[in-house]
């Protein structure tokens, strides 16, 4: 059963969004991917770049990349189960608690990753860079924000559970 | 659940089927078989309200308790 509502619309747009979104981030992963392994190959096309990135750069943008590529097809399978007028489904809860778990490995990887290893752009320096560590909260926040609604959608779903057993 | 509802007793003494005290009562078949077989979660009281007039019985006629080890266990925490 669909929704027949105005939100339907608002949904469907949604849809596009997202998949606009996956297809951007599935090249950027894949261009990602084959920059590390030409550096790596030893191909002469990053020459002009030589010191100011590496093929750990790549790999890591690579890495957060499809991590949030893997979200994205996430969300949209979420707002899949909304157009048909159905959110409130076990999957939805288990996709979102999955979703919250990656986006705070995907952060732990990108520190670790950026402290042991990671060049600083600005200095042009290929030496590890303690100082350079970065910690935006955003990423902390989206995924304390999505175990939230995990357990939002949770709660709805045993609401929903009870709705439909009341005769 | 703990709330038993005895439809079939009372659709024996009445001589009725589940299908038609369905479509007397207005809800569908399924809800009502998940009302008697005790899968129902809630019932509303227009639902009950309907169920009496259309079984001319009371509420208590419907409705029993019996304590399962669930309902207990709940008590006690």
């Amino acid at each position: 059963m669909e929704l027949k509502t105005p939100h339907i619309r608002a949904a469907r747009i949604l849809k596009v969004l997202i998949n606009v979104i996956i297809v951007v981030l599935a090249i950027f992963v894949i261009v990602m991917l084959v920059a590390a392994g030409l550096i790596l190959s030893g191909s002469s096309i990053f020459d002009q770049l030589e010191g100011q990135v590496n093929w750990v750069d790549f790999l890591l943008l690579g890495g957060l990349a499809g991590a949030y590529l893997y979200v994205a097809f996430v969300v949209r399978a979420i707002v899949q189960t909304t157009v048909k007028g159905n959110p409130f489904v076990m999957e939805n809860v288990s996709r979102l608690r999955i979703t919250w778990i990656i986006i705070v490995l995907a952060e732990i990887f990108r520190i670790v990753l950026s402290a042991l290893i990671k060049s600083d752009l600005s200095n042009c320096s290929c030496s590890p860079n303690l100082s350079n560590i970065e910690m935006p909260l955003q990423a902390w926040i989206l995924a304390l924000f999505i175990a939230i609604m995990a357990e939002v959608f949770r709660i709805g779903l045993e609401l929903r559970r009870d709705q439909e057993l009341t005769v | 659940m703990a709330i038993r509802v005895n439809l079939d007793r009372m659709l024996l003494e009445r001589r009725m089927s589940l299908t038609e005290l369905a479509e007397r009562v207005g809800i569908t078949l399924a809800n009502l078989s998940i009302l008697k077989t005790g899968k129902a979660r809630a019932i509303r009281f227009s639902t009950l309200e309907a169920l009496c007039r259309e079984l001319d019985c009371q509420p208590a006629d419907l409705l029993e308790y019996e304590p399962d080890a669930e309902s207990l266990k709940d008590a006690a925490e």
